[in-house]
């Protein structure tokens, strides 16, 4: 996958290891060429515009949300497309159109894994008084006590696929995850999932999951910045205002079309099995690898779980997580420290925070090792400080 | 500052000291949190402030990175037994700066100025800034 990926090689000239890829993934080659194309020879306006040349761009878009949706294994018969920016653009869009009913709601469920783009919009409405927040343990619970709660009539509920701190949420199939689902539509509760931590990592069936909503950030799986998708069912009582929310003013064309290209990346190029599997070795090297330092705590998710996924998470004990993560890339290995915008996910861990390793489908044995001589440095360097 | 630079035994000597570690119990001590925006580093400040307006006991709990904490504890040594005013005056990036010889990254600055802010927020309406 990685010789799809010149801009991989042109940082530093492969010395540099990209392992911060849950914030953003690199694009394909394809993906800037894309957009180069666009802007060099085209970019001309989707707006409706009374010329010929117009009309291509507004076509460009409308054959991108077909591509979208084939992507996520269903069509315009079930679900529509609309383009927004990014995760935060999309819950915020929904959590609008509750707060223009002007009455209380009922609760609202979250996992107790959410990212801030979703917990923090949904707060707002809670601070207001419009609803009340229910967490869904889904750390602690088996899958029987998962569906159980899940039966319960709430007024939405906003499932995350993967967490950005732990990986995985539910089972690898996401059985659980749609059976789950299918009680909360039973009990005429609107089912919201997250797809950010997923797409580009696993085949996503949004038939077999059946949501009312799913929405993505294109920068999460190889796509442009700035550009995300909220796909509504048709039959969603918010689909004409989300549409008036969000579908409107000048579309983003150049990032739409970067969107298209990366979507013909993965249909031409990507094995999700084989990536999978890849993903799973390297993986596994490093937890082995980790679990070889005693000062070094992995970050377990649900039951126990460690390295999951596509990402492994530790806490450096003894460490400031954020000087252990600068030292690390100062030795030429990029992850993310903190609370990575997941406060509540956090407090769920009973964490203040960890260093994160988030892998994708272009990481290979190579970066593995220079990850492993950049950690030892790292620790050398701290030795006799702290 | 290279990252070498960052770490150097001054920074580390600030970032040991213990001098403000113990919370205050005074009824008195007004009180401030503050979290970092983008990395969610936290800052808790303690103050009390004497009859004569100048600050008579501080406490900071920084958790956060090195440079954060060292510079808040640079900070405490600076405020400690000056008036709102004499800190109203300083202007905290220099400080800091003076101390080192040097100037923060821009992603570092903010990690430097923590504390600080949040003694300024701490003392909100005391100390107009």
């Amino acid at each position: 996958m990685r010789k799809h990926f010149q801009s991989v090689k042109n940082k530093f000239n492969n010395s540099i290891v990209l392992f911060d890829n849950a914030s953003t993934v690199q694009l394909p080659d394809v993906t800037i060429q894309a957009m180069t194309d666009f802007y060099y020879n085209e970019n001309f306006p989707a707006n409706g515009a009374s010329y010929r040349l117009s009309e291509q761009s507004m076509a460009k878009i409308a054959r991108c949300k077909e591509k979208v949706l084939q992507f996520l294994g269903t069509d315009d018969s079930r679900y529509q497309v609309i383009f927004c920016r990014n995760a935060s653009d999309s819950v915020q869009a929904i959590a609008n159109c509750f707060e223009s009913r002007g009455e209380k709601l009922g609760d609202f469920f979250i996992t107790n894994l959410e990212h801030n783009s979703v917990y923090k919009a949904l707060r707002r409405l809670g601070r207001n008084k419009w609803m009340a927040l229910v967490q869904l343990d889904v750390l602690n619970s088996s899958s029987q006590e998962l569906l159980q709660k899940c039966e319960q009539g709430l007024e939405a509920a906003f499932l995350t696929m993967g967490s950005n701190i732990v990986g995985p949420v539910w089972d690898s199939d996401f059985k659980d995850l749609q059976a789950c689902i299918n009680n909360l539509i039973l009990a005429n509760t609107l089912v919201v999932i997250d797809s950010c931590q997923v797409i580009g990592h696993k085949k996503i069936d949004l038939n077999y999951l059946n949501p009312d909503m799913l929405f993505f950030s294109a920068h999460k799986f190889g796509g442009p910045n700035g550009i995300g998708a909220l796909v509504v069912k048709n039959s969603c009582q918010f689909l004409p205002e989300l549409k008036e929310r969000l579908d409107v003013g000048s579309n983003a064309v150049a990032q739409i079309i970067g969107l298209e290209a990366t979507i013909d990346f993965y249909n031409q190029n990507v094995d999700f099995q084989a990536i999978e599997q890849n993903t799973k070795t390297l993986v596994d090297s490093l937890v082995a690898f980790l679990k070889g330092f005693d000062f070094v705590e992995l970050v377990t998710g649900r039951a126990g779980q460690v390295g999951q996924g596509s990402i492994v998470s530790f806490i450096p004990k003894g460490i400031p997580l954020h000087d252990f993560s600068w030292v690390l890339a100062e030795n030429g290995v990029l992850t993310r420290s903190g609370t990575m915008c997941a406060e509540l996910a956090c407090k769920s861990l009973k964490i203040d925070g960890c260093v994160r390793i988030s892998l994708f489908g272009y990481n290979n044995n190579d970066d593995l090792e220079l990850f492993y001589k950049a950690f030892v440095k790292t620790v050398e360097f701290f030795k006799g400080k702290l | 500052m290279s990252y070498g630079d960052q770490y150097n035994k001054k920074i580390m000597d600030f970032f040991h000291k213990k001098t403000f570690s113990n919370k205050l119990s005074s009824r008195n001590a007004l009180q401030a949190t503050l979290t970092h925006n983008s990395c969610a580093d936290k800052a808790f400040v303690q103050v009390v402030l004497g009859n004569d307006g100048l600050v008579q006991e501080l406490h900071f709990d920084v958790n956060g990175c090195i440079v954060a904490v060292a510079c808040a504890n640079i900070f405490a040594e600076f405020a400690l037994g000056k008036s709102a005013k004499e800190l109203q005056a300083i202007e905290e990036s220099v400080l800091i700066e003076n101390e080192f010889g040097k100037a923060f990254q821009n992603s570092r600055r903010d990690c430097a100025l923590l504390g600080s802010r949040c003694f300024t927020l701490c003392l909100k309406g005391r100390l107009q800034k």
